[in-house]
């Protein structure tokens, strides 16, 4: 399936299930409406889902967030409304990444990659790298394992689950193997 | 109990940021931007084991390490194959690479999947 139309169905569900949260915790109505759009155009400026990777054939709906429980598919009548936004804000410049003081430091304290003009860069390091000096790279892989081996030099795993930012474009994969060599 | 892991992922990240600032205004609790979060852990593993795509990677391993029951390589010159069902596979060439893997045990007793 695309990424474009999984991470859709992924903020859907989300919203989905924590709007029953935000009612009992008289959470106004509109908040989760703003959480959906904001992380929406979040995700767009990012541009980990390449332009071209769907967004015209999985356009984000702009259904409402306290009748969305019921159905997303009566929604689908609305679907302009949102992709005339949508189409503006994917052909925007890739990763600009804005600065709301992201409590956990994920981008600070790092020597950029070469990244003219940006002053953050997606940073892909955890919190302990600082304390380390290892190359800092924004290709990424988040992913479980289920086996890593090593045979002399050669080293093989087999990973499930698997998230991967790669050159600004993020892919997913339910299984992947790898082969290291060190 | 779900993993955290992919909160680092881009559409992670959007939420997290969309999140803080409605943290920071004030109209969202931080317990309830938790609860969010959390929700998200859920349904993105939910919807990661449903993929179907088939990744391989090759590449020089720079440094290994395994820490807190998680994985770390850096891999140099990477070469990522991707393969989804019926769509041709495509290749992508990374020069540096770092895969960050939990133990998918974890992942299991969680009871998210």
């Amino acid at each position: 399936m695309e990424i474009a139309s999984k991470y859709q169905e992924i903020i859907r569900e989300v919203i989905k299930n924590v709007s029953a949260e935000f009612t009992a915790e008289h959470v106004n109505g509109e908040v989760l409406k703003q959480l959906e759009k904001s992380w929406e155009h979040k995700l767009l400026q990012s541009g980990a889902l390449s332009v071209n990777s769907g967004l015209k054939t999985a356009p984000i709906i702009p259904h409402r967030g306290d009748a969305c429980s019921k159905s997303i598919d009566e929604d689908d009548n609305k679907l302009t409304t949102g992709t005339s936004e949508l189409q503006e804000v994917g052909h925007a410049a890739p990763n600009p990444k804005d600065e709301t003081g992201t409590k956990r430091k994920r981008e600070t304290d790092k020597p950029a990659v070469p990244d003219l003009g940006q002053d953050e860069v997606i940073s892909t390091d955890s919190e302990d790298d600082n304390l380390e000096t290892e190359p800092v790279t924004s290709n990424l892989v988040l992913s479980q394992f289920e086996k890593v081996g090593r045979t002399k030099n050669k080293w093989k795993c087999a990973f499930r689950d698997g998230v991967m930012l790669l050159n600004g474009t993020e892919y997913v994969f339910g299984k992947a193997t790898a082969e290291f060599l060190w | 109990m779900s993993l955290e892991l992919y909160r680092r992922s881009s559409l992670g990240m959007a939420l997290t940021d969309a999140l803080d600032e409605l943290v920071i205004s004030g109209v969202l609790s931080p317990t309830i931007a938790m609860k969010v979060l959390s929700e998200f852990d859920k349904s993105v593993c939910r919807s990661l084991r449903a993929s179907k795509v088939k990744a391989s990677v090759k590449g020089q391993l720079h440094t290994y390490r395994f820490c807190g029951n998680v994985w770390t390589f850096i891999v140099e010159n990477a070469i990522v194959n991707i393969a989804d069902v019926d769509v041709q596979s495509k290749e992508v060439r990374v020069q540096l690479l770092k895969v960050v893997a939990c133990d998918s045990k974890l992942g299991d007793v969680s009871g998210s999947v």
